[in-house]
């Protein structure tokens, strides 16, 4: 219903005129191109191949890659919402991770490298060793890419066609879907990298005009600063005085609107939480999350990966004048719309009762670029939309794969794990769709505080196990365990509350006791983290430590060692081992057979070769597409020597001197310029 | 004694309460964020320096290929990389025919002796 009435005033916006069209489907080619060229490129018949890109990638893939699966239309839509709400601080978020992307490259990745392992789960089974710790990871960390990343990005992404295009929201998000699966199905983590490059150009690129346009039109930087205090709506007065009153503070912007660094105990985004708070959930984000730093480990070498890792923190300066301040102006230029406060109007406006902010962003696209340009930006939204997406669809496939169906079918062969990646993918498309109209429900004022509410009760713990894990020794498996256990009891203890009183708004404050959820969610996650950090160490302390025999290069003092690992996960060991024998078995009896029906097997074969163009010829074309062709079916499995080398290869983290030192330097240049900004705007 | 407290309670029933009150004006922009820049650049020299001086073994830091270096020396079998090559390390006091490879680690390990028999 509500839908409806949206679309039919939309209407009048939708892009429909020829040079709008023809940006977007050259848009289209190009993105199909560079995936096909780097489909053609790769060896994606591989694990190693499909799910890590050969690991041959250079800095600038990596940079961009970053950037791109890490902005979402949910930024887009969510920062500059929030932005128009409460001001600059919002970015703080962004600002904060350029540091973190940093620890990534230096402290992180070098251990994950030498560990040489493919997914995050993996990683801790063998530094603690034990199945229960990695089952937790995998599905907890499946739970959070359905619940925070992608429900909210195809959300978002849905709120702007809507607004662009009039489609109906489920429309718009099948067809999203539909485009962005048949390139993550297909491609493999390569074409989702060169890809991401591509996305990124067109994002930055469109933002940055938009962000001329609405500066031009709010009458530049001063003009923003100077007309943002006045950004009123026009109806601020209850039209049911009986029903409630609408104080000022919901629709006057806020004092502290200019600043970053703000008050600690009374304002939206306390200064010690963006410094300390931010810092936990970034930590999960980007050091111990599958989608990121599944990008570093496909680096050709460390330095690349650190390289890589200072490109897309210089990008991630970007967002505060690209989203943030472009958001301001929108409630600059439209306050009636986007600062609207009565119930009823935001309904009329934007579809939910708690405010409009959401619509900043897609609201300066429809009414200020001109034709052609209006088709751009659709595109620089499908760009983002698509490319987070399909970097979470790829992660999530890597995860589910290598972690739980390679446990519960251990005799699975490298081709049945590759089909299985892709089922999974189609699986969990179908899922978040079933989950939008919960996001939609739930908070519909501010997407951003959604995402990383959610994030703040769940995350801490993960960002705990792995900090100390990665760098204290004395850390066990028991200590590791119970530390997540107890993380998420304590985080679903608020979260639950939360929920069921929900959130509330300006006007109509939620019931939930102050002492549950009174305390800011960022605050929350900091006393989360240190909880479960003093979990982690009291167990582990009260149990046996995990001799260094097993954790030669898996935590960070012994990176460099060289003396022989025990691994922990010999159980694994095992399960390859009798997968091989099922393997060799198998072959074996098929010779049998094949020698005992020689003959028939050369008759058959005559008629094979006949009816095989005829019928297979569809099934080669898919076949190829999926990467699951020929070649594949035809590489033999490398040599034990070969493979021995391959793996020095991948494990090893010496880097050259000079570029070690160039790197360094720029990272320095790269924390000082953000030092100076959050100088500058604190 | 009493003049004095009466100097000062003069002094402050004449001030005016504003005066105590006062909220600094903010510095310019760019000024907060100079500052910001300096505090940051003073602690990344003091960290630098700190380094410089307890890690001084960065020729041997297994991080770092030297290239060159492995062309010129020496290496017994099996000790590429890690190993300081140099004859005066490599000589053991335990008799003429023992040898010993040192295993230099990054700053703050310890350094651990192998010895070879041969």
């Amino acid at each position: 219903m509500e839908q409806e009435s949206l679309v039919s005033e939309l209407q009048k916006a939708s892009i429909s005129n020829p040079a709008d069209i023809s940006v977007i489907s050259f848009y289209f080619l190009v993105v199909i191109g560079v995936g096909l060229w780097s489909m053609y490129r790769t060896n994606r018949g591989t694990v190693g191949g499909y799910f890590l890109a050969g690991r041959n990638m250079v800095w600038w893939p990596i940079g961009a890659s970053l950037f791109a699966s890490n902005i979402g239309s949910g930024h887009f839509v969510g920062l500059a919402g929030t932005g128009a709400a409460n001001g600059l601080a919002v970015a703080g978020f962004e600002w904060n991770a350029m540091f973190i992307v940093l620890l990534l490259g230096w402290l992180f990745v070098p251990v994950y490298l030498t560990a040489g392992v493919i997914t995050m789960p993996q990683y801790l089974k063998k530094r603690f060793g034990g199945q229960r710790i990695r089952l937790y990871l995998s599905i907890l960390s499946l739970f959070m890419y359905i619940f925070t990343k992608i429900s909210v990005d195809m959300f978002s992404g849905a709120v702007f066609i809507q607004q662009a295009l009039g489609w109906n929201i489920y429309v718009a998000v099948i067809a999203l879907l539909i485009i962005t699966t048949i390139y993550t199905v297909t491609g493999g983590l390569a074409a989702l990298m060169y890809t991401d490059t591509v996305q990124t150009f067109v994002m930055v690129g469109g933002a940055f005009i938009l962000m001329g346009f609405a500066f031009n039109e709010v009458g530049g930087y001063q003009g923003l600063f100077d007309k943002y205090m006045n950004a009123l709506p026009s109806r601020m007065v209850s039209p049911m005085p009986a029903v409630y009153n609408i104080s000022a503070s919901c629709y006057m912007p806020r004092e502290d609107s200019f600043h970053m660094i703000r008050d600690a105990i009374s304002s939206d985004l306390p200064w010690p939480a963006i410094i300390l708070g931010l810092s936990v959930n970034s930590l999960w984000y980007w050091c111990s999350d599958q989608v990121i730093v599944q990008r570093c480990l496909a680096g050709k070498n460390l330095t690349h990966v650190k390289a890589g890792c200072i490109l897309c923190g210089y990008l991630k300066l970007l967002p505060m004048f690209i989203m943030v301040m472009p958001g301001m102006i929108s409630r600059v230029l439209y306050p009636d719309e986007v600062a609207c406060v009565i119930p009823e109007e935001c309904k009329r406006i934007c579809g939910t009762e708690v405010g409009c902010s959401n619509i900043a962003y897609p609201k300066l696209v429809v009414s200020l670029m001109p034709n052609g340009l209006r088709g751009l930006m659709l595109a620089v939204m499908l760009a983002a939309l698509m490319s987070s997406l399909a970097s979470i669809f790829n992660s999530s496939g890597t995860l589910f794969t290598m972690d739980i169906y390679n446990r519960l079918r251990p005799q699975a062969r490298d081709k049945e794990l590759l089909i299985v990646g892709r089922v999974w993918i189609l699986l969990l498309v179908g899922v978040s769709i079933a989950w939008i109209p919960v996001v939609q429900a739930a908070q519909g004022g501010q997407l951003f505080d959604y995402i990383q509410s959610i994030s703040s009760y769940l995350a801490p713990p993960i960002a705990a196990v792995f900090l100390l894990g990665v760098f204290v020794k004395r850390v066990n498996e028991q200590g590791a365990f119970w530390g997540l256990v107890g993380g998420l009891a304590m985080g679903m203890a608020r979260m639950i509350p939360e929920f069921i009183y929900g959130t509330g708004s300006c006007l109509f404050p939620s019931a939930c006791p102050r002492l549950i959820c009174g305390v800011h969610y960022l605050y929350f996650a900091v006393i989360l983290f240190f909880t479960s950090a003093a979990i982690v160490i009291g167990v582990s302390l009260c149990t046996l430590p995990i001799p260094d025999k097993h954790l030669h290069r898996l935590v960070f003092s012994l990176r460099h060692s060289k003396e022989e690992r025990i691994d922990l996960d010999t159980e694994e060991e095992e399960e390859a081992k009798k997968r091989q024998a099922a393997r060799k078995q198998h072959q074996e009896q098929a010779e049998m057979s094949a020698a005992k029906n020689g003959k028939l097997e050369h008759g058959l074969e005559v008629e094979g070769s006949k009816a095989a163009p005829s019928s297979g010829w569809l099934r080669q074309c898919v076949g190829w597409f999926c990467g699951l062709g020929t070649g594949s079916q035809e590489q033999e499995e490398p040599r034990p020597e070969e493979k021995a080398e391959e793996s020095q290869r991948l494990t090893d983290i010496t880097e050259h001197s000079t570029w070690r030192a160039v790197v360094n330097i720029n990272a320095v240049i790269m924390m000082a310029l953000s030092m100076f900004l959050w100088g500058y705007y604190a | 004694m009493n003049a004095l407290l009466a100097v000062s309670f003069f002094l402050l029933v004449g001030l005016e309460p504003v005066n105590c009150q006062t909220v600094q004006g903010r510095l310019q922009p760019w000024l907060q964020g100079l500052i910001a820049l300096t505090v940051f650049l003073a602690l990344t020299g003091i960290v630098f320096i700190i380094h410089k001086f307890w890690c001084q073994d960065k020729e041997n830091d297994p991080e770092v290929l030297n290239e060159g270096n492995k062309a010129d020396m020496t290496i017994p079998n099996g000790t590429e990389g890690n190993y300081s090559t140099t004859a005066a390390n490599f000589r053991c006091e335990e008799g003429h025919h023992v040898y010993q490879n040192t295993i230099e680690n990054d700053c703050g390990n310890t350094i651990e002796v192998l010895s070879t028999e041969m």
